[in-house]
Formats: C-alpha cells, structure tokens, sequence
C-alpha cells in the first residue's frame, strides 16, 4: 500500500533505436563540462590574478605550479577513488610524512627505486590500517581516519624526534624536479596515475563495485559486492597515491619530516570536488580532478606571488569546499533519484 | 457549513513524479461513526493517509474538517485540526522511553521542562486502556512488535482528537490482540469521535466499520453502509472485476519424486526474528511462495538465506552441496541471489546505467578472460540489448541511468540482474510490489521462465493473490514461524489468509 | 477545537487502574552504568599514575588536571550533542582559536565585561555557520565542520596577524583561577554545564527532540519535530561551549595565538566516544563525556611527569579515539544484526 509513494518516476520512455554509444559520448562530454562550473569560476579568478601580476603566467612559474599540481593531483587521484565510493581519508598528511621518512631512510643504503618501493608499501599499510577500521571495524571514514593521521603524524615525530631528515641523493631529487621542456616529469606521472585511476574506476568490475558502493551501500551490498573488501582495498589503493605524493613532496623538498604535509588532506579533497566530483560517491571525475589540482595549485601559487598572507589560504580552502558541497547539494534533486 | 461531517474530503488528486497516486477522491465521516478504508496495494489509501497526516500536501482538492476549509503544511497543523494518526509504518524513537514516546513533541512540559511524574501517569492511564503491560520507562527498542504497535496507538489517542487515523492497525498483533483493539475502537466511535479504519483484513471491516469507501487505482469507487455489502462485493469493488479472475499460471506437479537433489535445501535454520527453526525444500523448476503478514518471519527468513542477517544455527544446501552464507556476497558465489523487496533503498544502484546494475551481480565464476576483471562495455552492452528485449524493458539504449525508469522497468532491470547473477536458488522479495498491472503480468511471464529454467524460486510476497498465481508450493508464516504448507489446488486465497492470521482449524482442503 | 481528551471521554471498566500497579523504578538509568564503564579505566590510569609518575598526587598537578579536564569537558558536552544528532564538529579546534583571539584582542581594546560576551558571540558565530551549513544547505555535518574548520584556522591566525596577543587586564587573566573553597572557576564552570547539559538531554522538551531527532530522524519529523530548528540549536549550543572554554582559556594563558586547538576535534570527539554517546545517534551520555575528559587529562598529565615527548601524545590520543570508536562500531555491528529483524513493523 505504501508503495505509491516510494516508487520512482514512471517516465514514459520511447522505444526509439538510437545509436547508444555515440549518444553517450556526446552526453558524457556534456554533462563533464555542466560540472565544472568551480573550475569556471576559478578559470576566471586565475584570469584575473594574471592580469594584476603577469609573473603569474611565466614559464618558470608554470612549471613550478604543475610541480605543486601534481604533488596535490597524485593524492587527488587515491582521495577521488574514495570519494567515488562515498569514503575519506583525512590521513593523508600522515601517510605522506611517513612514507616520505621511510625513502629518506632507505635511500642512502639502497637504490632509488627500492626506496620508492619501499615508501609505497608504506603507504599501502597505512591504506591497510585506514581500510581495516573503517572497512571491518564500521568507523566512519572521515573519524577513522582522523585518528589514524594523529597516530601517523605521532609516529614520524617521534622516529625523528620532531625533527627534519635531509635527503642527499642527487638522483632522487632530480627524479622529483626533471623537466621535460616545460612540464614536469611528475605532472606527467600525474597524467599517468589519473590515466590508470579512471581505468580501474570504469573499466574494471572492481571499480564498478566502488561505485556502487559509493552510489547505494545497501543495494551493492545485497547486489553481491564484497563491499569491505573493496572498501578496504580501495583505501590500500589510495594509501599508495597519497605515498606517491610524498616521494615527489620530499624529492621536491630535499627532505622529509613529520610536518611536511600538513592540512595536506584539504587540497587533495579539494582539488576532487572543485574538479566536480561530488562528496556522495558514486562517480568521480579524473579528469576534474587533475583540472582542480592544476587551478588550485595555480589559486595558491598566484596568491603567494600578490604577497598574501598565507593565512588565507585556509580561508580560500575552506570556502572552496563548503561552496562547492553546498552548491552540489542545493543541485541535488534529479540526481538523488538517479536521474543525474 | 452546516453538516455533521468532522472530515470532508473533495477530489484530491496527489502527483509524484510521474505518477498520479489520486485522481480525486472523496471521503467523508461523520461523529460517533467508523469508516472502512480499503483498497488494494497501491489504490491510493496511504498518500491519504499522508495527507490527512499532514506529512504531503496535495496538488488540488479540499480537505474540510468540521466545516472549515484546511490546509496542513506540517503534521503539527494536522494534529492542531484535531487529526491523530496511527501509522503503518511506526513512528517510533527506540532510544526513547515508552512514555516519551507515547508524548513526543507534545510533552506534558512547563518551561520547557517535561513533568515526568505526570507523563508517567498519563503514559499508564493510555496503557492501561489498552490493556498494555509495559514499563512506561522502558526504552521502546526493547519492545517486541506487537507492543511497538500498541505504543505507536497508544500514541494517538494521548492526542486531543475528534479524527482517528489508524492504517493497518492490527498488522502487527496477534488475534486476541486485534480483538482487544476493535472493542476499543468501537468504544471510541460511541464516545463521538470519528474513526477512518484501514485494514486488507475484511473480517475487521465488517466487524467494525458503520460505512465503507473502497479506492482503486486512485479514484473512491463506492461507498456507502456496510449493511449493504457482503465481502464478495466488497472484493469485487476493490479489484473492479470477479475475483475468480486469477488463474493458476504455473500448473501444480509434485516434485517430491524428482530424484535430483533439490535446489536448495535448508534444515533446522534459526535466525533473529524466527520464533522456530526452519525446514524448507525447493525444488529444480519450483516456485516456491512464502506468505504471512509482516513480521511473521518470512522476510527474516529470506534475509538469512541471503546471507544478509547471520542465521543462529542450522545448514544449508544448494543442490546438495553444503554452503555457507556469511554475507550476501558468499550467497551469491553460493549460487543465491536475492531481490530485495525495497527497491529503491536495497535494489537500484542510481549512479550506474541499467547495463551496469544488470551485470552487477554476475559472478566471478561465470565470467571468463580478460571479462573476469574487465567490463568490457561492448560485450555487456549487447548483453543487456538481447536481455532487454527478452524481457520487454523498456528503455532506448542500455545507458540510460536506471533512476529514470518506471517501477515496473526498475524490477524488470533487477530480474535481468538475477538472471545475470546465474543463480540457482532466487530469492525474491515482493517481486511486484510498486508496479503497474501491465508489468505485473510480465514479471509473473518471468519468474515462471526463471524456474523452467531451472532455477530454484522462493517468492516471498504480502500480496496473497499474486502467492495465488505464481506459487507451486506455498508455506504461509504466522508470528515467526511456519505454520502451513500448502500445494496445487489448496493454494488458495482463503486458506492462506487463514494460517496468515493464525487460524489454523479453518484451512479447508480441497 | 477538540473538546476532550479520549480518556475522559470513555470509560474502561475492564482495565486496572494506574495506582494499583506494580512501578519499577530504575534507579540507576542506562547512561548511569555506562559511565561507569569509563569510570573503572580512570581509575586504574589513576592508580597506574600514582605508582610510576613523580608529582602525581600532588595539589598543583590534580589541580591542573582538573582545570585541563575541565576545558576539554566544556567543549565535549557541546561535541556530545552534536554527536547525539547525528552530526560532528571537526571545527571545534579553529573555533576555540579564533573565539580565543576574538576575546583577547576585545578584552584589551574595550574591558573585560565585552571582551568575554565578545568572545562567547564569536564561538556562536561559528557554531550558527556551521548549523546553517547543515540545515540550509543540507551538507553532511563533517564536511560542513571540515570546512569551518579550515576557514576559521585562517580567520582565526588572521586576527592576530599570525602572532600572540598578551592580555594585560590583571581582573581578566585571574578569572580562570579565581578558586571557590579550592576549586577554580573553570571546574565550577564545567561542573555546571554538565549538570546543565545533562538536565538538557535528560528533563526538558528540546532534549527529547535532540535524542528523537538522532535517534530516529524520519520519526522524529513525523512526529512533527521540526529537525532543522534542533539541528540549528545544537550547533549553535556547540558553538557556545566552544566559545565560553576559549573565554577560560584565554584568561588562565593571559595570551592567545591562532595556533590554539590544533586537534582538539580529536580529544574532543574520543572523550564523546570513550563516554559512551554511539556514532549511531540518539544516544547522549554527558557523565561519561566528563570522566573520560578526565582520564584524557590524566594520561596527557602522567606522560608530561613522565618526561615523554610530547608526540607521544599525539599517538596516545589516536590511540585512545580508534580503540573508543572501534568498541563503538562492533557495539553497532552487534546491535544492528539483532536490530534489524525487530525493526520490520512497517510495510505490510
């Protein structure tokens, strides 16, 4: 009886044969472009900011802009494969410390490459440690992961009582701060890694179950997914990006210490939703997000140059994400029902 | 206005998106009287309910409530015009107290601050009218259901009313109970308030009701004394034909001689809810139905075999071989899928294309090369095209996102997941629940095709007609545990109504 | 308008009177004994304490403990009932900071009297934002919080231009430690707002909706409870708890600096947690909410006397939160497997 009410739209749908793909596709750019509507809107202060401080536009500052975008875009990627299954991992200021700690430690016994190894596996057991609390313990993300940074955070003080580990390594630095003419090797890494994000994310099964996970727990759950499992994997997932984050951060840096990264979290998150994805999950844009790192990282850039005190870049971090979440939210009706 | 209708209801027609759930009814009750609301699922009784509750406005049509023209926005103007409402489903805080509960948001309160001595006393006198012996500091979550659905009344009448609402009151009681609640009606409706009873059980109607409104499909069709009816009529009101109109679709065979091992087989199972452990068969190409009322047990039953709630104790076995099923996910490598019987919160995925929630379930096993990790679109797609057309979905191309569809293409999307999921025992849940006539039909056309198959079917549905048509076998529940089981020509909607409400000396065999 | 209520208007001859019942009065209410379940750790850190710390039993360091408790306790009563509704308030931190600044800068510049009402206005500046942002724009409480958080950590080290502020007024900066018979003011402070609190949750109209509201949200809105309006109060109630222990604060420190608080939504949201109030809402202990305030400020005292660096801390507190929120979730697990099938009144 009380059906009536709970049951969705009856749309009259025609049985018209159309070209599937082709429609998709033109759809598919269509509604990317509706929501970038924060990218926009930072297109344009970005315009601006150029005009009042040309340095802006430089070379030499482009390029150490896509070094800072692709520091944020790494970590973005792991954060939009969260988001996209409606989780967060706030951890990552942790995650990048130690991960960073553990190439600095093993760089001047090893190679380069066990090193980054090394710092991934990190990251992929602090991904393991996030993922089993919220995944197999039922703590929300966002406080899960709360207290794992504190406890991160808390363990690279004390492995350097507080203080910075220098990094000598020629070899590793140069790999953080290489050009290819103007762009950096690391943004093309980023290209890359959000490359090999989207893949996993559709066109893999597993991606498939992350979003559903992300769009209806309840319904992916009793759809079969194994939804801690993948829960739990895609935080193992993300804890590797965000360790990839940390090699370039201390490549970049020439060092690595407990406050190397913080509030570190809030650019990755909100470099996700400026790119427009939303916080509900179940979906995410890729290719947003590396538009968001890019404008974010340029946003903060620029307001550095016009001597800004850096205040307010928390200031700038903040609104961005409440406007963005609450602009998304007041845009929510169709797109709760499904009808996107 | 000079009449003495306490509720005057004029053509209110109700829209959701898409659908016209009242195409303008009428009601009307006077004092001291009781009215019989009925109608089958989804006639329309509910979104009254609702309105009349002041949880929806509708979109045209008056309500008049003793003579003046109202306008409820909120529940707080309903109950402010004198209009108190038992609901269907409960409205209940478990965190709360039964006494709090019974007054919440219309606290005994001075300043602010709740007179609980007098709550507990008020809370008592309800209780004790009802015949209800619970603490009034009990927390509500500990209570069993029956009770909850005493709190929940108990509840309405703590309001100053003239009207009282009450949906499916009885849903949850068992026989003495239900009895104990139509002598208070009664009593109410002589002490000169207006009653708008809603009940499926047509025993209650005629035993209490003075005048009767029967909805179908969203217009009042009749009414008038109840004098004037006898239950046949009445049933014929409520479908707008002769109920001898269904028809067995599935022919009666006796499995029982099959030599195959069945489908599945579950011994001795216990599981939160069920009041008794559970023995149950399903044969290869069976349809087998689960009736009883809510929380008889069925629905817990199904969500034990799903792997959604951990069952107790007891085994289970898919053709013969034991499997156990500590999630949905090991149900479904198992061979079990499950339709849920909420389709929107439990069924759709609404972010993904009805390709990708059709092939969501389809297991590891049955996926082979690179699809085993890879969706590979165009293999999926084509896929979906054969299913669709298979299946009559009504959609233009497989990328349309599933939100978008009508109630009936939502199920049929969800049966093509089960059909994907290559399971070999299908659990379904209400399987038309929510869904126009034309698709009902269409999804019984499947659900037969899934058992010729092969496939092991349970349905386990309210709606006693649709058991009728589509069940084999039939094992009805009754307060958390099986009380009957009926086959071929017993199957029918008297003796499944019967073991339902616990009668069990009145099955008649054919 | 209805005349009568329907029990004055029936008579039921059958039923027992009200009086001749038995009544089992609870003496001790649930949230009682879950208290005390924090209790027993305290205690035990207590003696611990004493055994191994130098100094632990002295007065300066119980009473310094007490007036740390104290501040986290004021704080953690608001935090408990945002979480009761079912919401968070990461901001807790940046909003002590930025009331803390607010407050300094106006005790200097306009006395003592405006510089406190300024500073409590401050605190339900940021408490009514982050209310607006959940009820207005419908934005899930923590990503809400999480960005009040940040905005103000900026807004707040703006004020001060990054730098500390000293307060001069000697009448201000001996608030905090003005002592009643041995108990400074802050204790007497946190002592009345729980009590305050907890009379709140437990004995008026407004705490039956706040535990209505979190306990079950589509109820409590049948009900006829306007969710929104609750929803608005408790932050701004947050919001005021945050702004009266930054007020404490400011004067006990007699300077203020907008790096105060960094992670106190941590402490904060472990001592809720530890206390007994459930993420899954509806569930408010207020009790419990101070002694675990209590056994923080003990474990953050003993490893201070015990001379342990102070990331110790850090890893202390995360500590504490994960084992709290992990006894929090399989407390859930269990409840909601049983919970589940007894919830199936509805649809029929």
């Amino acid at each position: 009886m009380n059906t009536a009410t709970g049951t969705a739209p009856a749309m009259p749908v025609q049985m018209e044969e159309e070209p599937a793909a082709s429609v998709s596709l033109a759809r598919r750019i269509g509604t990317f472009l509706a929501r970038q509507y924060l990218a926009g809107v930072l297109l344009v202060l970005v315009a601006l900011l150029s005009v009042f401080q040309p340095a802006i536009i430089g070379a030499g500052n482009i390029n150490s802009v896509l070094l800072q975008a692709a520091i944020t875009g790494v970590s973005a990627c792991g954060m939009a494969l969260l988001i996209g299954t409606g989780l967060l991992d706030l951890s990552v200021p942790g995650v990048i410390a130690i991960s960073a700690l553990t190439a600095a430690a093993l760089l001047p016994n090893t190679t380069i490459g066990v090193a980054i190894a090394g710092a991934l596996a990190v990251g992929a057991l602090a991904g393991l440690i996030n993922g089993v609390l919220v995944a197999y313990l039922k703590i929300a993300s966002f406080i899960a992961t709360l207290g794992t940074q504190y406890l991160f955070l808390g363990i690279a003080f004390i492995v350097t009582e507080g203080g910075i580990v220098p990094i000598e390594s020629y070899y590793y630095r140069s790999m953080a701060t290489q050009s290819l003419g103007p762009i950096p090797v690391s943004f093309l890494v980023l290209l890359v890694v959000a490359g090999l994000a989207y893949g996993l994310l559709y066109w893999t099964h597993f991606g498939r179950g992350l979003r559903a996970i992300g769009s209806n727990e309840r319904a992916a759950r009793l759809a079969g997914v194994p939804v801690s499992a993948f829960k739990a994997a895609a935080f193992v997932i993300a804890g590797v990006s965000f360790a990839g984050a940390g090699v370039f951060l201390s490549g970049l840096l020439s060092s690595a210490s407990g406050t190397m990264a913080l509030s570190f979290e809030l650019n990755a998150i909100a470099a996700v939703v400026v790119g427009g994805t939303a916080l509900r999950g179940g979906r995410a844009t890729l290719a947003g997000t590396v538009v968001g790192a890019v404008l974010f990282s340029y946003l903060s850039n620029a307001l550095n140059l016009l001597g800004v005190a850096s205040y307010w870049q928390y200031v700038l971090t903040g609104t961005v994400l409440a406007v963005a979440v609450a602009a998304g939210s007041l845009r929510r009706g169709p797109e709760a029902r499904g009808a996107d | 206005m000079a009449n003495d209708n306490v509720v005057d209801v004029r053509g209110i027609v109700q829209t959701y998106p898409g659908v016209k759930a009242l195409k303008g009814v009428d009601l009307k009750v006077d004092r001291g009287q009781v009215l019989g609301l009925v109608g089958e699922n989804g006639a329309g009784k509910s979104t009254l309910i609702r309105i009349l509750a002041g949880i929806e406005s509708p979109v045209d049509g008056e309500v008049w409530v003793r003579g003046e023209r109202v306008n409820f926005h909120t529940p707080t103007d309903a109950q402010r015009a004198g209009i108190s409402v038992v609901s269907q489903e409960f409205r209940l805080v478990p965190e709360l107290s039964v006494a709090d509960n019974i007054f919440l948001c219309h606290e005994i309160s001075a300043g602010g601050v709740v007179r609980a001595r007098e709550t507990r006393d008020r809370t008592q006198e309800l209780l004790d009218l009802l015949e209800l012996d619970v603490d009034p500091g009990r927390l509500v979550g500990t209570l069993s259901v029956a009770d909850q659905q005493m709190v929940e009344i108990a509840r309405a009448l703590s309001r100053e009313f003239d009207v009282l609402v009450m949906d499916e009151p009885t849903a949850a009681l068992s026989a003495p109970e239900a009895q104990r609640l139509l002598g208070i009606v009664r009593k109410l409706a002589s002490s000169g308030k207006a009653i708008i009873y809603v009940s499926h059980h047509l025993d209650e109607i005629f035993a209490v009701c003075d005048v009767i409104t029967v909805f179908r499909d969203g217009n009042s069709v009749w009414n008038g004394s109840t004098s004037k009816l006898d239950e046949s009529a009445l049933v014929e009101l409520m479908l707008g034909r002769e109920p001898q109109a269904f028809v067995h679709t599935l022919c009666g065979q006796d499995y029982h001689d099959d030599d195959r091992p069945p489908r599945l087989r579950v011994r001795e199972l216990s599981a939160p809810g069920l009041r008794r452990a559970v023995d149950i068969k399903v044969h290869p190409g069976e349809v087998l139905a689960l009736a009883g009322l809510a929380g008889s047990g069925r629905m817990e039953l199904m969500g034990a075999l799903a792997g959604d709630v951990r069952a107790k104790s007891g085994a289970i076995e898919v053709d013969g071989v034991p499997v156990s099923v500590r999630s949905p996910f090991a149900a479904r490598s198992a061979g079990i899928f499950m339709l849920s019987e909420d389709r929107k919160q439990e069924g759709i995925v609404p972010h993904l294309d009805v390709t990708e929630n059709t092939m969501i379930s389809k297991p590891w096993a049955a996926r082979k090369g690179l699809a085993k990790w890879f969706t590979l679109s165009g293999l999926e797609n084509s896929t979906f095209m054969t299913l669709r057309k298979r299946m009559r979905i009504r959609v233009p191309h497989g990328q349309v996102l599933i939100g978008s569809l009508s109630g009936g293409n939502q199920q049929k999307v969800l049966l093509a997941r089960a059909v994907e999921s290559q399971a070999r025992v299908m659990l379904l849940n209400e399987p038309t629940r929510g869904v126009d006539v034309g698709a009902k039909v269409e999804i019984y056309e499947l659900i037969e095709s899934l058992a010729e198959q092969g496939a092991g079917v349970v349905v386990s549905s309210s709606d006693i007609p649709e058991v009728v048509a589509v069940a084999n076998r039939c094992v009805v529940f009754h307060a958390g545990r099986p009380v009957g089981e009926l086959a071929g020509d017993n199957i029918t909607e008297d003796n499944i109504t019967a073991l339902a409400l616990g009668q069990f000396k009145e099955v008649s065999h054919a | 308008m209805p005349e009568q209520s329907v029990l004055e208007a029936t008579t039921v001859p059958t039923a027992p009177s009200g009086a001749t019942k038995p009544r089992s009065r609870r003496v001790l209410g649930s949230g009682v004994i879950d208290s005390l379940v924090v209790a027993g750790p305290l205690v035990a850190i207590v003696i611990v304490a004493w055994a191994i710390a130098p100094n632990f039993m002295t007065g300066a360091n119980i009473s310094n403990i007490l007036s740390n408790a104290a501040l986290l306790a004021i704080v953690g009563f608001g935090m408990t009932l945002a979480i009761t509704v079912r919401g968070i308030d990461l901001s807790v931190g940046s909003a002590q900071a930025f009331a803390a600044c607010v407050t300094g800068i106006s005790v200097n510049s306009l006395g003592v009297v405006p510089g406190i009402l300024i500073g409590l206005l401050a605190g339900v500046v940021v408490g009514a934002l982050n209310g607006m942002l959940v009820t207005l724009f419908a934005i899930p409480a923590f990503v809400a919080t999480l960005a009040t958080m940040t905005a103000m950590r900026g807004v707040a080290l703006l004020t001060t231009d990054g730098t500390s502020v000293y307060i001069s007024d000697p009448h201000f900066t001996q608030l905090a430690t003005l002592s009643f018979g041995g108990v400074e003011l802050s204790v007497v402070v946190a002592i009345l707002l729980g009590i305050g609190t907890w009379f709140l949750v437990r004995h008026t109209t407004l705490g039956k909706h706040i535990l209505a509201v979190g306990g079950r949200p589509q109820a409590a809105a049948e009900s006829g409870i306007r969710v929104s309006r609750v929803l608005l109060v408790v932050y701004v109630l947050a919001g005021l708890m945050v702004g009266i222990a930054a007020v404490l604060l400011s004067s006990r420190l007699a300077v203020v600096n907008g790096t105060y608080g960094v992670g106190l939504e941590l402490q904060v949201i472990a001592i809720a947690v530890l206390g007994g109030t459930s993420l899954a809402g509806g569930r408010a202990n207020v009790v419990g909410t101070a002694i675990a305030a209590l056994l923080l400020a003990t474990v953050n005292s003993t490893l201070n006397l015990l001379n342990v660096p102070s990331y110790w801390q850090y890893v202390a507190v995360g500590l504490i939160l994960l084992a709290a929120l992990s006894v929090d979730g399989i407390r859930r697990m269990s409840k909601s497997r049983t919970g589940r099938a007894s919830q199936a009144g509805g649809a029929a």
